[in-house]
């Protein structure tokens, strides 16, 4: 079945006789089969294109997989487009709200929620419109969430770094300060600040509550350097001759990034939870700015008008929520360990 | 002879650990001349990478503690510098390849931004593109393919090899006069081993840093060394050129170790081990560190602890009372050397 033949380059190989003819006619012409130098180089040019190709695909991120997964997390992007409409609503309070928050019309009080006049949450006891007032109060507990979130996360980040890094005495001193402060109740502490301040300005609220908001990150990212400063990428950065500084923030930092920027979205909702209970209580932020637990208290007084607490109430609810959402949804994206993209 | 880079002498380091106090190093003295590969071989415990991690500092103390001894790097002296001097000489003059290239790169920076570190954190001045300049043109040097691509990529997206490459182009961004490798092949298979050997002994030949190469392969020693300390608990038992270690060695410790190896040529049915185990470090046996398992050991070697004498050949020196005795023996691989 076989032949041994000479190739046209003088080398010999052997192929199949037989099936080469049929019906009398050559399957390939003389020495057609044998294209071995021409195959080899094509196979070569093959695989250094797949290379580059394969390198070029390769190029991603950290960041980019990170974005991919959480897109693919439905609920958290579905809480990504809420939260840019509220927050967007409070942040062009000024262009969206159709009234000031302090306007005040007396033929109109306690009206119903109507499209005339774009009193579309109807309007309050002295006839402000409860819409332009829910639209500024979403400015306000945005201002005091995004503000605890990043002091308390920053204050977080320095404590939980030097007190997992460095160890030690250090450690055991700021975590039994954390241990101190997570023990205390909020509430009463805020109430009675508030109370003895008399000052209850935005601000001042924002102070106070970032002052409680920096234990959870402070014990996550101590967690992480704990681990993290026995790698061998330490060492190997302390063999570079890089110092505690640079090992801290360069190195290691970096790898506390997704939790704490996990923790610090979650804070946001807290926060904004908390201040809304404090505002509800009427030690937080006082009229006439507004805020959204503040709207909730004033229609309390109101049991028959309904639009007055169910509209900044469910604004509240509608606000952590999505924060959760999307803080669940960075929680699965950011962490490193998770290679696999959601399908 | 010119000046050598490194000499140690007598350096002891002590662990204090719950069970007593373990000896790692007891009473090491080497040097180290200009463009020169030493080897340090020896089992696992033996003292090999204490030594060197003790030169820059890199030993956790406490539990651990350098008693005695001097490192005199560029006339100074490396065990008495202060942490900020130290600092400036790590990863500049004395640079380290550590043996994991997969736990020793950070997973959430780029390669290029590791290696851009390793050089910024001594030339803190130096423009961003000069760095990463610099940082292409020593992926390429090690032999890292599509440098400007691998720049950018995370060290999720490298080979164990191609790690171990950037590990060593971080080592020597800075050009060190002395490198040193603790077991830069372990952790890679043997074909990427040998690339991997490669690139360090090219990058030795061009930037001309005298290295030590920390292994417990024997193989790579023969490739790799011009000199060869073998150590044994801590101390050194035999010292000197790769050919002298290789063709005639002049301690059981050694001989040891030569015959356990297997031989490519010819066949060997059984491996010959060394007989029973390294001592605890702890309670180490006395006199010779080695008599328990010595098959020259007499009662001499129970009290008396050897000292490194010189024995026939340059530089070749043994820690062993009856060394004369092997004189004239052949190892297992004196054919292959010569």
């Amino acid at each position: 079945m076989t032949e041994e033949f000479t190739r046209p380059d003088g080398s010999t190989g052997w192929m199949p006789t037989a099936p080469t003819v049929v019906g009398g006619q050559p399957l390939a012409p003389e020495g057609g089969i044998d294209e071995g130098v021409g195959m080899d180089a094509a196979v070569e040019t093959a695989v250094e294109s797949t290379e580059a190709a394969g390198l070029d695909l390769k190029v991603r991120s950290q960041w980019s997989y990170a974005r991919m997964r959480f897109f693919r997390h439905r609920l958290a992007v579905a809480g990504l487009v809420g939260l840019v409409i509220i927050f967007g609503a409070g942040i062009f309070a000024n262009v969206v709200a159709p009234y000031s928050y302090f306007a005040i019309d007396l033929q109109n009080i306690l009206h119903p929620p109507t499209t005339i006049d774009h009193h579309y949450f109807g309007t309050d006891g002295v006839g402000s419109d409860e819409f332009s007032r829910v639209i500024f109060g979403i400015r306000t507990s945005l201002e005091v969430g995004v503000f605890v979130a990043v002091v308390g996360s920053i204050f977080g980040l320095i404590v939980g770094a030097v007190a997992g890094y460095f160890g030690g005495i250090l450690d055991n001193l700021l975590m039994r300060i954390t241990d101190l402060v997570l023990t205390l109740p909020i509430l009463a502490i805020l109430l009675t600040a508030s109370a003895l301040t008399h000052s209850t300005s935005q601000w001042s609220i924002s102070i106070i509550l970032a002052a409680f908001f920096w234990t959870g990150i402070a014990r996550v990212v101590r967690g992480v350097f704990l681990s993290l400063r026995e790698k061998e990428y330490v060492e190997a950065a302390k063999a570079s001759g890089a110092g505690d500084a640079r090992i801290m923030f360069r190195h290691i930092l970096p790898n506390t990034l997704g939790p704490v920027i996990v923790n610090g979205t979650l804070a946001v909702g807290a926060a904004i939870l908390t201040e809304a209970a404090l505002s509800f209580l009427g030690f937080g932020i006082v009229p006439p700015t507004p805020s959204l637990g503040q709207l909730v208290a004033n229609g309390q007084n109101y049991p028959n008008q309904w639009w007055l607490t169910i509209f900044p109430g469910l604004l509240i609810v509608l606000i952590v929520l999505c924060v959760n959402f999307v803080g669940d949804g960075l929680r699965d994206a950011l962490d490193p360990q998770q290679r696999r993209v959601r399908a | 002879m010119p000046d050598p880079v490194l000499a140690i002498q007598d350096l002891v380091v002590d662990f204090r650990t719950e069970d007593g106090v373990v000896h790692a190093v007891d009473g090491v003295s080497y040097e180290l001349y200009p463009g020169e590969t030493l080897g340090i071989v020896g089992e696992s415990g033996s003292g090999k990478s204490v030594s060197t991690l003790a030169l820059l500092g890199l030993i956790p103390m406490p539990p651990g503690r350098i008693v005695s001894g001097t490192a005199m790097f560029k006339g100074r002296d490396l065990l008495r510098l202060k942490k900020r001097e130290l600092r400036k000489v790590r990863g500049n003059e004395v640079a380290m390849v550590f043996q994991d290239p997969m736990t020793s790169l950070n997973p959430v920076l780029t390669v290029g931004r590791q290696l851009g570190e390793a050089i910024t954190t001594h030339f803190p001045d130096e423009k961003h593109d000069v760095v990463k300049q610099k940082v292409i043109d020593l992926l390429r040097m090690v032999g890292v393919p599509n440098p400007e691509t691998r720049y950018t990529q995370y060290p999720h997206e490298f080979s164990g090899g191609m790690r171990q490459r950037a590990m060593i182009a971080m080592g020597i961004a800075n050009s060190p006069s002395l490198l040193i490798a603790d077991e830069p092949t372990t952790a890679l298979d043997v074909t990427i081993q040998a690339q991997v050997l490669e690139v360090l002994k090219r990058v030795q030949q061009e930037t001309e840093a005298a290295t030590i190469l920390i292994t417990h392969d024997l193989g790579i020693v023969a490739e790799m060394c011009d000199r060869v300390l073998v150590m044994y608990a801590g101390h050194i038992v035999e010292s000197g050129t790769v050919e002298d270690i290789f063709r005639a060695p002049r301690h059981p410790y050694t001989i040891g170790l030569m015959n356990s190896l297997p031989k490519l040529t010819g066949d060997e049915e059984w491996l010959e081990p060394i007989t029973g185990a390294p001592p605890s470090l702890i309670n180490l046996p006395s006199g010779c560190p080695f008599h328990p398992r010595c098959f020259l050991a007499r009662e001499r070697c129970k009290q008396e602890v050897p000292p490194l004498k010189p024995v026939e050949g340059a530089g070749h020196e043994s820690a062993c009372h009856f060394s004369e005795e092997l004189i004239g023996r052949k190892s297992k691989f004196s054919e292959a050397v010569a």
